[in-house]
């Protein structure tokens, strides 16, 4: 991989100890190693079909860095935007939480991978238990901030004066 | 690493040599400086949550090593059958841990994000390097992610590779890529970790994330690093307005918390009605137990219904087929052993039949110092074939089961006759056995 070199102005010369240098020396040539290893097991394994395994390598990078994490960041600017400062923390806590559970849930309510003589596999109702899982999400979130308002009544330490 | 002049010098230059600057004119959209504009984000959010993941990598790596030995031996490869739940605890782990990735990753990436908008996108070849050993990192991660959960949801449409092998290769990708991206990043993660309060006045309260996790030899001269690369507000903003720092770690840890207890219920027993998104329950199945591979789909039923069915039992002794009622004959045994899924789901019954050992010593054999080859009535698929080692074969426990929860077995589970050891994979505990074959040591 190269030596990276130091990081651009982190820590001046005078704060680097000893042995910075080769334990990064040493941590980058092992995961080079690593991954080399990784690369040659992949593209010698005659079952893992190297071209589809590319292909999605790629996909669920471009998909991620362009859709899911574009869409998650104009949520979160949405809710900035729409609810009141003072149950911000928790909203915006409840519709993280809320989103990782639709991205966990999202294949098993979908159900493709049931097969009709496998009954037991995939046994439940799932859109029923993402809803579920929701409730109880924003249920707590709630709690969470009637008992914030209970501890710490309409108090503002840096006087910033609350929506609404 | 010495400052010797000569190739590594001048690979070095080359490497820090300037790349022509980019056009100003092209840094539109989310290249536009002030595009992410939380102030949440810090290098020390971005580093408690990197050591968090590389723990939790880590974790599913070792277990997924174990997994993956166990059903694909090695020379030097030992692996016990006892505890009865080993490889049910591993296995539940690997799982869990996978799960429990998703929630953490997101909020890693989301914290570094900006960075893909570097402005300019390239300074220089070593910065190119590094771009895109992060790419590979990223997207191995997000590979074992996604592909893992599409396993647990039986999903291997979408998947145009064999989902066995690419996340086995993939998972030593990213493992390098993580070791590569901590030795990149180890002055930052140092510094990030040795903060304590910061450039604001208001000082955050007691109970911070503890330094202590984090290397951070205070040797001399070096207990305090000066200059920070980025105006981060180490402290976040007023509570009032949004999350504070310790609050986004608090909603991942509320998100791993959600994810854990929607989903281990399929492993831990407790939880199965908690666990409203389990891809099993362990209940539920024919006799009360889940299968992974039903009669149908295996295209056993014809042969493992036939009259004439036996099981060939090959040893030094000679071979011997047996019928249902031979083996029935043999002294019977109850055990309770889980079955344990790759999947991550597992649930315990009670086994009765032969103990394997007892076949052994029948067909000539010494459990100590032979190994069994089990064939299944399949005639195809990747599992119809497995074998048991010596600390397996020896072990009371190892049955060929006859018998489920006080029935005879389903035909889903086996029948007429399977393998059932303790601390193995599911895909090991050959169902509809047709031969077992006894070799001496």
């Amino acid at each position: 991989m190269g030596d990276p070199g130091p990081e651009r102005g982190v820590t001046g010369p005078a704060a680097t100890p000893w042995w910075m240098r080769p334990v990064r020396a040493g941590l980058v040539a092992a995961g080079g190693a690593l991954m080399l290893y990784a690369v040659l097991g992949a593209v010698t394994d005659r079952s893992d079909r190297i071209g589809g395994h590319l292909i999605f390598l790629v996909a669920v990078l471009v998909g991620h860095d362009w859709l899911l994490m574009p869409l998650a960041i104009a949520i979160g600017a949405l809710l900035a935007r729409t609810v009141p400062s003072r149950a911000r923390a928790e909203t915006t806590a409840a519709a993280y939480v809320s989103g990782v559970l639709l991205v966990v849930a999202l294949p098993l309510v979908l159900g493709l991978g049931r097969t009709p003589d496998e009954p037991s596999a995939l046994p439940l109702n799932y859109g029923r238990g993402l809803l579920i899982s929701v409730a109880v999400v924003w249920f707590a979130a709630g709690a969470t901030f009637l008992y914030r308002r209970w501890r710490r009544p309409a108090r503002s330490p840096t006087g910033e004066p609350s929506r609404r | 690493m010495t400052a010797a002049p000569g190739p590594t010098e001048r690979l070095a230059a080359l490497l820090r040599r300037s790349l022509p600057p980019a056009p100003d004119r092209l840094r539109r959209g989310p290249w536009r400086a002030g595009t992410f504009t939380s102030p949440l984000r810090s290098t020390r959010l971005t580093a408690q949550l990197g050591i968090a993941l590389a723990l939790a990598f880590l974790t599913c790596f070792l277990t997924g090593l174990i997994s993956h030995f166990i059903q694909h031996p090695a020379w030097w490869t030992y692996w016990p059958s006892r505890p009865v739940s080993l490889y049910r605890v591993t296995q539940g782990i690997h799982v869990a841990t996978g799960l429990a990735i998703i929630p953490m990753l997101g909020a890693k990436l989301w914290s570094v994000y900006p960075r893909l908008f570097t402005w300019p996108p390239v300074r220089d070849p070593a910065h190119a390097i590094e771009r895109a050993s992060i790419a590979v990192l990223v997207s191995a991660a997000l590979f074992q992610v996604v592909t893992g959960l599409l396993d647990v949801a039986l999903w291997y449409a979408p998947m145009p590779f064999f989902f066995t092998a690419a996340h086995y290769w993939t998972a030593w990708l990213a493992v390098g890529a993580i070791v590569t991206h901590i030795g990149v990043k180890l002055p930052l993660i140092r510094a990030a970790l040795a903060r304590r309060t910061g450039l604001t006045s208001r000082p955050e309260a007691g109970g911070d994330a503890p330094d202590a996790g984090g290397d951070t030899p205070e040797a001399g001269a070096d207990a305090r690093p000066a200059v920070v690369d980025e105006p981060i507000p180490l402290v976040a903003p007023n509570p009032a307005t949004g999350l504070t720092r310790r609050g986004l770690l608090t909603a991942a840890g509320a998100a791993v918390a959600a994810v854990t207890l929607a989903t281990v219920g399929q492993t831990v027993r407790p939880l199965s009605r908690v666990s409203v998104l389990a891809p099993r329950r362990p209940d539920i199945g024919p006799q009360g137990l889940p299968v992974n591979k039903s009669a149908v789909s295996a295209g056993v039923v014809h042969l493992a219904r036939d009259p004439a069915y036996r099981l060939d039992v090959a040893g030094p002794a000679g071979s011997v087929r047996l019928t249902v009622a031979d083996l029935a004959a043999f002294p019977q045994h109850t055990v309770s052993l889980p079955i344990t899924c790759v999947e991550g789901w597992s649930a315990a019954a009670r086994w009765t039949g032969v103990r394997l050992r007892d076949l052994v010593a029948y067909a000539g054999g010494d459990a100590d110092r032979t190994r069994v080859h089990a064939r299944s009535l399949q005639t195809s698929g990747r599992y119809r074939l497995s074998t048991i080692e010596p600390p397996h074969l020896g072990d009371p426990l190892t049955l060929i089961a006859l018998r489920l929860n006080g029935a005879t077995l389903h035909i889903d589970h086996g029948y007429p006759c399977r393998l059932i050891a303790p601390s193995r994979p599911g895909v090991l505990q050959t169902k509809w056995l047709a031969a077992l074959t006894v070799e001496e040591l």
